[in-house]
């Protein structure tokens, strides 16, 4: 083979590094789309998640700190909390749960099924929110978790005071 | 020693060179290519969870700020520039929902030193992650806010309904012209057995458990010696096994309340209510004179909430 027949076409190290390189970039590419597909999927569980998250905090937050009517320490009785159209106050979402979540009248919504829903109300100190305590002190932390069908947990938090303004409808209507 | 010259390159070296620069700028674009794809993946991943997480999450600890603000504002009596030193313009951490920092300002003069000029201006920012929100409320001071929940204070229409004897056989109560203000006041003749005279509240469930309320009144009497006068709020409740309880709240103690003779004295305290059960029924003032032998005129009852300062009205 004469020097000009050498030069004219590609070696096989250049093949074989070509393919190696085409390899990497394709499963890189691969894990990337695959990647994108998850987060999207997720995404779009986690939209929806917090969407339904938002909803029952909205509701909850309409409701006064205390209950005007039956001073039951903290829970509504509990026989009684078979759907949400009794509770009149923060305190009875404490320690409740859906599964699937429902309407406020109890019916099921067929939107959410298999997701799961459930609700904690905590006492905690005012001047170390992070601490839970026994006794009222005016701050409560109103805890909403829901769970996907995949079982991830997304928690949405906040915290209202016994001095809020009363009137909880004119509150949301402000805010 | 020979010099040796480089040959000129040939006609299919410089072909082969050209090429390769071409491969490099096809990869280079290729890569910057891939380089943006990348970042805007990277965006629209991190904007779902902005938008979805982070906005909202802000919006309510700016709302949690704007309840702790108020919550302070209670604590501390109403007192405007020393909630505002203490805890205007700190950033506190709320623990699972971010964080909030809240300030107030007179809208007036923007000085809270000098009392409250216009309204009381409450702004609280909220951060969650990357995104932040904030909601300004305005408030004015509602000086009637807790409003006096007897019907009849001081028989200003010369009727003594709904005051009345607990039991109607220890005594009688009727209005007179001694009055400590206004035209009239109440009364009491008592038969020398049990001097409680009671005002039932038309809408009991005005009481509200843990919470504290505050009673005066003005008592005269024509005794020799001080007469010590007690107010008590008498709650009937639904129990914890549906049977119908009763709880007696001393807001007033008459050791606390000598009245001497002959003089108009204001009488009063305040207590924290509370009682373990279901809805209220019922509840009462009850005054009573301590000696149930003498008879005494009241006048100006006042029962209400004790707010603690003004209170506020969001505008």
């Amino acid at each position: 083979m004469n020097r000009s027949c050498r030069r004219r076409g590609v070696t096989l190290i250049e093949v074989a590094a070509s393919t190696v390189l085409v390899g990497l970039l394709l499963t890189a590419s691969l894990k990337t789309t695959a990647a994108v597909t998850r987060w999207r999927a997720i995404g779009v569980e986690r939209a929806k998640a917090f969407a339904l998250a938002d909803e029952r905090l909205q509701e909850m937050l309409s409701h006064p700190y205390s209950d005007p009517e039956s001073p039951l320490g903290q829970y509504l009785w509990v026989p009684l909390r078979y759907n949400r159209l009794l509770f009149d106050d923060i305190d009875d979402y404490h320690d409740y749960s859906e599964s699937p979540p429902e309407e406020v009248n109890g019916v099921d919504r067929a939107d959410y099924a298999d997701w799961s829903i459930r609700h904690d109300v905590h006492r905690v100190d005012p001047d170390n929110l992070s601490s839970v305590i026994g006794s009222d002190q005016g701050v409560r932390r109103v805890r909403v978790t829901v769970t996907s069908p995949a079982g991830r947990d997304y928690v949405r938090t906040t915290y209202v005071t016994r001095d809020r303004i009363r009137s909880s409808a004119e509150y949301s209507q402000n805010l | 020693m020979t010099r040796r010259s480089i040959p000129p390159p040939s006609v299919t070296a410089r072909r082969r060179g050209a090429l390769y620069v071409m491969v490099l700028f096809a990869a280079l674009i290729t890569s910057t290519l891939g380089l943006a794809a990348v970042r805007v993946v990277g965006v629209e991943a991190a904007t779902p969870t902005m938008t979805a997480e982070e906005g909202p999450a802000a919006r309510l600890a700016a709302r949690a700020g704007l309840e702790i603000a108020q919550f302070r504002l209670k604590q501390g009596g109403y007192d405007y520039a020393a909630v505002a030193t203490a805890y205007g313009g700190v950033t506190t951490q709320l623990p699972g929902a971010g964080s909030y920092t809240f300030t107030l300002t007179d809208t007036d003069d923007d000085d809270l030193s000098d009392g409250l000029q216009g309204l009381l201006r409450v702004t609280s920012t909220g951060t969650s992650g990357r995104a932040s929100r904030t909601i300004t409320a305005e408030f004015t001071p509602d000086a009637g806010r807790w409003p006096n929940l007897l019907t009849n204070p001081g028989a200003e229409t010369a009727a003594v309904s709904p005051w009345a004897f607990t039991d109607p056989a220890n005594g009688t109560i009727a209005t007179t012209t001694d009055a400590y203000s206004g035209a009239y006041a109440f009364a009491v003749d008592t038969y020398g057995i049990d001097t409680e005279i009671a005002h039932p509240l038309a809408n009991a469930e005005e009481i509200i458990d843990g919470e504290r309320y505050v009673v005066t009144a003005r008592v005269k009497h024509a005794a020799a010696t001080p007469v010590g006068v007690r107010i008590r709020l008498v709650i009937q409740y639904t129990n914890l096994f549906f049977f119908t309880s009763t709880t007696t709240v001393d807001l007033a103690a008459s050791a606390d309340n000598p009245v001497p003779g002959g003089v108009w004295t204001e009488v009063g305290g305040s207590a924290e209510v509370s009682w373990v059960g279901y809805g209220i029924k019922d509840a009462s003032l009850e005054i009573e004179p301590e000696d149930d032998t003498v008879d005494i005129v009241f006048d100006d009852v006042d029962l209400r909430l004790d707010g603690d300062g003004p209170g506020l009205i969001l505008q």
